[in-house]
Formats: C-alpha cells, sequence, structure tokens
C-alpha cells in the first residue's frame, strides 16, 4: 500500500485545548505590546463577551476548549484531514513534500468556522442574546452558522458591494436566519454620515465593522464579534495547526515552511511555538498580502484604532491608516487596514517573512493547483498558493527536500466573482 | 462480504477505546471514518446478481446500436455488458480517488434531536469531493478508460452543470481535454459552474448558440443550426445537449468519445464504490439500514449508493431492507410513468432504444431548482428492480423539499442541493413516522452533493416566491 494521502485525526483525539501564544512572545525579547486608550477598553465590557475579554489577556499557554464547543465542531466537520499534494508534486518534479490542510470542507466554506463557534459560545454563555457581527461575506457564513447553531439572534454587516458580489454568502447568510445589511447603511449613526459623505460607496471592512460595533453597543443584550485581528481570535484560529502538529507526528515528519494568508495567521502559530521554544530553529514561515493592500510591507507600525469611526481602543499593528480605502481585489477578506497585533510582532521579530503577489499570478498558480489536485481555493487562498509553488520550484533548484505545509482555508464554490472575471473578460480589471 | 485485516484491527480497537475511555455518545458516533486503505479495489455489477429478482435485464435496441461503437471506447463497452460479479479499479485511478475517498458517513443526530424520532439517520456525504458531488467517482473512470484506449478527449452535455463539472475535474486530472455543452438557459444562470468547468481546463459552450457566441470553431454543430433556425433566441434543453454532444463526438474534430454521467450500467457501477464503503462503516459500527432514500436523475447517484445493499436483499439476507428512489413531483418517471418500454435517450434519436419507465423523450417537465431530476427516463437497471416490486420510488413537491433542506441547515448547518433535498424530504417522512410509532428504524441517506452553487432557490424560497410546479 503507498504512503496514505490523506493523514486523518480520530475525533477521539480531537485537541482539547488551544495553544496561547501570548506569553510565549516574550521568548522574542519584546512583550506584545498592550492595547492603549483606556476609555475605549473599558467601554469594550459592554459589546464584547466578558469571557472572551478574559482570553484577550490570558497567561495561559494552553487554554481548554469547553466540551460543548468540541462536540459542535466535531459535527461540523473537524478534525480536517492533512493532505499530501502528491499530483502537485509530480507535476512540479519537485523534491518538497508538500502538504495541505483541507479546511474547505468543513459545514462552512472556510475556516472561520472554529472562531465562529468558538464566540457564540461564549456570547451565549455570558448571556447575551443576539450576536453582531462585521466583515467579510466569508466571516458572515461561519458566523451565522455557528449562530443558529448555538441558538442565537444574528444581525451581520458586510461591505455594501459585497451584496450583490457575494450574493451566494448572502443567501446563506439567510438560510440561516442572519439579517444581513450592507455598509455603509442606515442602521447607525456612522453609516448616515459616511453615506452623506458620498465617500466608501463600495464599502470596506473596518467600516462595517464600526457599525457593527455601535450596533452592538445601542442593543441591549447584543455582542460584537469578529473573525480577525483579536488576540482571541487567533487563539480558537491555532486548533487547525494544533491538530496538524499532531498529524504530522503520526507520518513522522516536521514542516520546513509554513505558509499562511495575511487572514489567516493562526494555523502557523503552533508551529511558531517550537521555535521560540528554540526546539525547531529552522522552520520559515511564510505570510502572503495582496499588492493592493500591502500593509505589512507599506504599512506604518504604530498604534491605531481597529475601526474606522474610532470606536475600539488603539492596537499596535501595521497599519495603512483606519481611513484607507482598499480597491476592490477578489480576496474580500484582505481589504483589511491592518494586520494582528500578533503577527505584526512576529513581522518586526523577523520570524514571519512577507510575501506581496498580484492578482493575476495568483489566479495563474491556483489554476496549476486545481488541474492536479482538484480543489478550487478560495481567492485568499490563492495568494497561499502561489507562494506555495514558488517555494517548491526553489526546492528543486536547490534540491532540497523540504516539507511544505499550508491552509487549505476555504473553496470558491460560493464566491467565484474573480474567476468569472478572467473567463469572460480575459484579464482581471485590476492585474 | 469478508472484512478486511485491517478493518477488524480498527473495529478491536474501536471496540477497546470505548471500553477504556468510553467517551460521551455524541462524539463517538458522529463521523464513521474508513482508513484510506480500505477504499474498495472493486466495483460491485449487479448484473450478475439481477436474474434474482425474477426478470432480466431487456437489451437495448434500435438503429441508435450503431453509434454506440463510434462514441464510447472499447473498455467501457465492455463493462457495460459484462456479467462479472466484481470488477476490479486499476491502481492509477486508486491513486485519483485518494484526493477525497472514503467519504464520511454522518450521524445527524441533531435532526434527531429536532425531528423527535427514535429513528436514527445516517448519511454517506459524498459533498467532500472537490466538485461537490457524488459525479467524480464516475468522471474519473470514463476519462481514465478513455484516455487508456488511447482517446485525446471526452465530451458532454450538462443542464445544472454537476455532471460537466465533474466530467472536467476527471479529465484535468487524467490529463485529457474536455468539451462541454450547457444548456443555454443555465449557462447564464450559473456562472460559478462555468468557472469550475474552465478552471480544471474544460472547454465550455452554450447549447444551442452559434459563433460569435460560440466561441470555439470545431464545436460548432448541425443540431444547434436546427435548434436556432426553430427559435433564434431557444433556451436550450438536456436533449438537445446531448444530441449536440453526440454529433460532436461522432465528428471527431480530434480522436474523442461521448460521455453519459448516469443511467448507463457501467455508470451506476462506477458508482458502486459509494456504497460498499458505506456498506464496511455500517460494519464498523454494528449497524445496518431498514431503509435507504436516494434522489435519482438518471438513477446513478441512488443505485451507487443503494447497489451493494440490495445485493443482500436479493440474496434473501434481508428480506425487509426497504429502499426508496425519490424524484420530483413534477418529473414523476418513477411513480407516474407515461410508459413503460423502449424509449431512447435523447430528443433526437442519435441513441439506442432503452427499456426503461419513461414520461417520452419529447416530455418536457417544469423549470423545477433541481435540475438534475428534469430527465424524462431512468437507468433500466433501476426500472426492472421497481417493476419486479424489489424497490420503491416517491414523488416530492418542490416547496416541501426546500422546507427539508432548510430544517437541514438549521439543525446540521449543512446546505444541500435541491436534487439531494429530495432524499431527505423522504427522510425526514419518514422519521416523523417514526417518532409517532416509536419505531428505531435505521435511515441511511445518499447525500450525493452541497448546494453552494445552486443557492438562488433558497432565495426564493426564503422570499415566499417558490412555485409548486406540479
Amino acid at each position: 500500500m503507498a504512503e496514505a494521502r490523506k493523514i486523518l485525526l480520530p475525533a477521539d483525539e480531537f485537541p482539547k485545548t488551544w495553544y496561547n501564544i501570548v506569553p510565549d512572545i516574550a521568548k522574542t525579547g519584546k512583550k506584545l505590546a498592550e492595547p492603549k486608550d483606556s476609555g475605549r477598553l473599558n467601554r469594550m465590557k459592554e459589546y464584547v463577551a466578558p469571557s472572551l475579554l478574559a482570553q484577550e489577556k490570558s497567561g495561559a499557554i494552553e487554554v481548554p476548549i469547553p466540551d460543548e464547543v468540541r462536540i459542535h465542531l466535531i459535527r461540523t466537520g473537524r478534525p480536517t484531514p492533512l493532505q499530501h499534494a502528491v499530483r502537485l508534486e509530480s507535476h512540479l518534479k519537485t523534491p518538497a513534500k508538500i502538504y495541505y490542510k483541507r479546511e474547505d470542507i468543513g459545514y462552512s466554506t472556510d475556516s472561520k468556522l472554529t472562531t465562529a463557534v468558538a464566540q457564540a459560545y461564549y456570547v451565549i454563555n455570558d448571556g447575551f442574546e443576539k450576536i453582531v457581527g462585521g466583515g467579510g461575506a466569508r466571516w458572515g457564513t461561519s458566523l451565522s452558522i455557528a449562530a443558529t447553531r448555538i441558538g442565537l439572534k444574528c444581525d451581520f454587516i458586510m461591505p455594501q458591494s459585497y451584496l450583490t458580489l457575494k450574493e451566494p454568502h448572502r443567501i446563506l447568510m439567510e438560510v440561516n436566519k442572519t439579517n444581513v445589511f450592507g455598509s455603509p447603511s442606515d442602521l447607525t449613526e456612522v453609516g448616515r454620515k459616511v453615506k452623506e459623505s458620498k465617500k466608501y460607496e463600495t464599502g470596506n471592512i473596518s467600516l462595517a465593522m464600526s457599525e457593527a460595533v455601535e450596533r452592538a453597543m445601542e442593543e441591549k443584550k447584543s455582542a460584537f464579534s469578529f473573525g480577525y485581528l483579536f488576540n482571541f481570535v487567533m487563539l480558537h484560529q491555532t486548533l487547525s495547526g494544533v491538530e496538524a502538529k499532531r498529524q504530522f507526528e503520526m507520518i513522522d515528519r516536521y514542516p520546513d515552511v509554513v505558509i499562511c494568508p495575511i487572514d489567516d495567521f493562526g494555523f502557523a502559530l503552533p508551529f511558531v511555538a517550537d521555535k521560540l521554544a528554540g526546539k525547531k530553529p529552522e522552520t520559515r514561515f511564510i505570510v502572503t498580502q495582496s499588492k493592493y493592500v500591502p500593509v505589512l510591507t507599506e504599512g506604518k507600525l504604530d498604534y491605531d484604532h481597529a475601526d474606522y469611526a474610532e470606536l475600539t481602543p488603539l492596537y499596535r499593528f501595521h497599519t495603512l491608516g483606519r481611513s484607507f480605502d482598499p480597491p476592490m481585489i477578489h480576496a474580500g477578506e484582505m481589504r483589511y487596514h491592518g494586520v494582528p497585533p500578533i503577527l505584526s510582532h512576529l513581522v518586526e521579530a523577523g520570524i514571519v517573512e512577507v510575501r506581496t503577489y498580484a492578482q493575476t499570478e495568483c489566479f495563474e498558480a491556483s489554476w496549476e493547483w486545481c488541474r492536479q489536485q482538484g480543489v478550487i481555493p478560495s481567492h485568499e487562498t490563492q495568494y497561499v498558493i502561489k507562494a506555495v509553488i514558488d517555494e517548491a520550484v526553489k526546492a528543486k533548484e536547490e534540491g532540497k527536500e523540504e516539507v511544505i505545509v499550508f491552509n487549505n482555508a476555504g473553496h470558491t464554490m460560493l464566491e467565484s466573482s474573480g474567476y468569472l472575471e478572467l473567463i469572460v473578460d480575459k484579464k482581471l480589471k485590476l492585474p | 462480504m469478508e472484512l478486511g485485516r485491517k478493518v477488524e484491527r480498527v473495529q478491536k480497537v474501536f471496540k477497546e477505546a470505548k471500553k477504556k475511555f468510553n467517551p460521551p455518545r455524541e462524539e463517538r458516533m458522529i463521523k464513521v471514518e474508513l482508513p484510506e486503505d480500505e477504499i474498495p479495489t472493486s466495483w460491485y455489477n449487479i448484473q450478475a446478481d439481477l436474474h434474482k429478482c425474477g426478470m432480466k435485464l431487456p437489451f437495448p435496441t434500435g438503429p441508435g446500436m450503431a453509434n454506440l461503437p463510434l462514441i464510447f471506447p472499447p473498455s467501457l463497452l465492455s463493462q457495460e455488458l459484462t456479467k462479472d460479479r466484481w470488477v476490479k479499479i486499476p491502481e492509477e485511478l486508486m491513486e485519483i480517488y485518494r484526493i477525497w475517498r472514503p467519504t464520511p458517513l454522518y450521524r445527524c443526530k441533531r435532526l434527531e434531536e429536532y425531528l423527535k424520532t427514535p429513528a436514527r439517520i445516517y448519511c454517506k456525504s459524498e459533498y467532500v469531493s472537490p466538485p461537490g458531488s457524488h459525479k467524480p467517482n464516475t468522471a474519473v473512470a470514463q476519462a481514465y478508460f478513455n484516455m487508456k484506449d488511447g482517446f485525446e478527449g471526452v465530451t458532454t452535455e450538462t443542464g445544472a452543470g454537476q455532471w460537466g463539472s465533474g466530467l472536467c475535474f476527471g479529465a484535468a486530472l487524467v490529463g485529457i481535454k474536455c468539451d462541454v455543452f450547457m444548456v443555454r438557459v443555465s449557462y447564464y444562470q450559473k456562472p460559478g459552474r462555468r468557472v469550475m468547468m474552465e478552471s480544471w481546463g474544460g472547454r465550455v459552450v452554450p447549447s444551442p448558440s452559434a459563433p460569435p457566441e460560440r466561441i470555439y470553431e470545431d464545436m460548432v454543430t448541425e443540431t444547434a443550426k436546427k435548434a436556432l433556425a426553430e427559435d433564434p433566441n431557444h433556451p436550450g434543453s438536456l436533449g438537445w445537449a446531448i444530441s449536440e454532444a453526440i454529433e460532436h463526438a461522432l465528428k471527431k474534430p480530434y480522436p474523442l468519445n461521448y460521455s453519459l454521467g448516469s443511467v448507463l450500467n457501467h455508470v451506476l457501477m462506477h458508482q458502486t464504490i459509494v456504497g460498499l464503503e458505506a456498506y464496511k462503516q455500517y460494519e464498523l459500527i454494528d449497524e445496518y439500514p431498514d431503509i435507504i432514500f436516494g434522489c435519482t436523475g438518471g438513477g446513478s447517484n441512488h443505485c451507487g449508493q443503494a447497489f451493494p445493499f440490495i445485493k443482500d436483499k436479493l440474496d434473501g439476507k434481508k428480506p425487509d431492507l426497504r429502499i426508496v428512489a425519490c424524484e420530483a413531483l413534477s418529473c414523476p418517471r418513477l411513480t407516474r410513468p407515461k410508459y413503460i418500454g423502449y424509449d431512447t435517450g435523447d430528443t433526437i434519436g442519435y441513441t439506442p432504444h432503452i427499456w426503461m419507465h419513461s414520461l417520452g423523450c419529447d416530455f418536457v417537465p417544469a423549470k423545477i431548482h433541481a435540475g438534475g431530476l428534469r430527465y424524462h427516463g431512468m437507468a433500466p437497471l433501476l426500472c426492472v428492480l421497481i417493476y419486479s416490486g424489489y424497490h420503491e420510488a416517491q414523488a416530492f413537491p418542490q416547496t416541501e423539499i426546500f422546507e427539508a433542506g432548510r430544517i437541514l441547515s438549521m439543525t446540521e448547518g449543512f446546505l444541500t442541493a435541491p436534487e439531494t433535498c429530495h432524499c431527505w424530504t423522504g427522510a425526514i417522512r419518514e422519521a416523523r413516522r417514526c417518532a409517532e410509532t416509536g419505531e428505531e428504524k435505521v435511515i441511511h441517506v445518499a447525500d450525493s452533493g452541497h448546494g453552494w452553487v445552486d443557492v438562488r432557490g433558497y432565495d426564493e424560497y426564503l422570499k415566499g416566491k417558490l412555485e409548486v410546479l406540479l
């Protein structure tokens, strides 16, 4: 029998803890910068579940996953297989070993369901009745699925242009009884003001976030939820990394290169831990970003608000400025002006390399990928695949037998706007 | 069926673990996974056992028979006719199957709780394949045998797009070309499917159409001209598209063959890999289904999952097993056939006359969202089983199936295709009946695919605009 293509984790080995990197970060020589602005920090207690805020500052390295959350996650398709891309390897004739975590086969379209379920669980346990989310379409879909399962009401605010561009996502959210609004909207003061000024007509994630925060503050018993940026989100998202690490143990391998998109770096953190502890000093980490939203290379590393209307506290991260209006790239989740503080810190410490790609080259790479491995990747994952193929080709030139792993964070069945543009018009509006 | 050694070992470990840790039932039972080297290595061919139902499979006839050797490769034709019970899967093909197989068998506990039923509901989820349906099981096999017989491409028709995307996927992995004629309405309604097909390197054209709308010049057909002469804005239909694809295959601008996604015996045989896996998974957890539901368009999904279990019924081991084919009320071939006998598979009549339950080859079904169930005929193998009373059929209206899809989405969380919602409707009705009688039945659902690319039907249902369409 040939070597297994899929490494499956039995359900009873499903991780019992998340990995919290915050205490370990000090090993880089510097502590993670604390958020500032005590007034706004205090106000957060009104609209974010207290247990999540506690997790944000938690000093424990291993945070237990509540049983209910684990059962929900098992029932929605976890643990996911770690798959070996043998066909791509032989197509590229590379000695590198390419592995990918198939997060696309869960009930949601991507890996964000992990934090969505956890957030919904803490929100309902802390006595809230409703969850208000803001952000991209993928996050909305995951959140709506989690909210229905747990038994919360859900409102979701996403950029206006996504309502038509990513319509299937809207329908899926509505099937799950979520009210979906386009931002800038008439719901909130922030939205009305921006609408009057005729700016940001397509909407963007930081604006949607402001509106969601405002709505959560105004309405009683409703909590805000976000699928990005905060330490607790990163904490929940480590789950797929913890699983992958266990799966690598099963086949007696360890990755040399870990590649993640900018919006889903949690996957890499359990491997970063080994590097920080000095166990695996050689491992390389790569994060990919878009040429049109070059946060990590062009952004300033400074304190900034997480949202457009300055309702949230100040965080220290790479930022293009909260009023930055991102171009309409197809990778909707990447249209945000900042990155998680943890990622910023790791980039600053030189642990994580940054790769910047344009859209067209990523599409080409992903077509090469899907003709070998079959899975059509989401627009965010395309960037990672470009980097993976680059690394594999480099390994071939150097003759190194590297193990490359990445998180195949989602598929593109629900939103194929970019692929369609390329097929119909033969080229992308933004190359 | 004999258990492999590995299965025995897994079973043993499973039982020991059960005793040792005794984890909560919910965790243990959600997903029954099979190890990768337990993927069945042979397909099951029911033609070897069919005589046990008391009836022989009527042989196809008519002028279309002469076309068969021209549009199918020799190896698939011999699979179509073979009486061998087990047909070995080539190792290279197993390598491709390993990309997504084995698929999990899920226990739908939350749905059971919602329905307050003592019945246990299991589903075999085929949606984890990259194109998101059961179609690739036969698509990769057909592409592979075409490649082995020296052909450079395959061509086919597609309605809603599941089969077209499945075949493009198969052709891409095997390394041959794929030309698809997609029904014109769907071509513009479902851009997502087009994206998938073109991503896998397929060439897709609307059917019928003429240049410049038809971008590939070697794909121009006489059939399309005929259809366009009738109506320049012809919306297209599956019957016309099949005729176009067959004409394209007969013309052979390069060595290529026609490929069909359902109905034929060898297609059904390729799909039995699903049922054989499910059979092993049930053995792992010591269960056996009492009733099996599957939706039937041409029959391949349902038969693929049910045939290995029907074998037990034909052998007399499980005489009480019930198997139900679920279809749309607006296209009731099995429940209210126009006639049971010989009919052609397409509108123009390129195909042979096949013995089946039919609504007539010129039947125009209502435009329901479950496009895959809008076919006038049915697989002859399934028709024989139904005719001889080994099999049942039920039909459901469009509104009820979306209600079922909604219930499923709210409880289990996954969004099923409108076609698949039909069998869920059957299962939900049965589970409700069990709740009244208190029977602890084991219900198996052939969960054939997800509905992510076809969500518009749900939108109409939520807005109350959905028509019943009888």
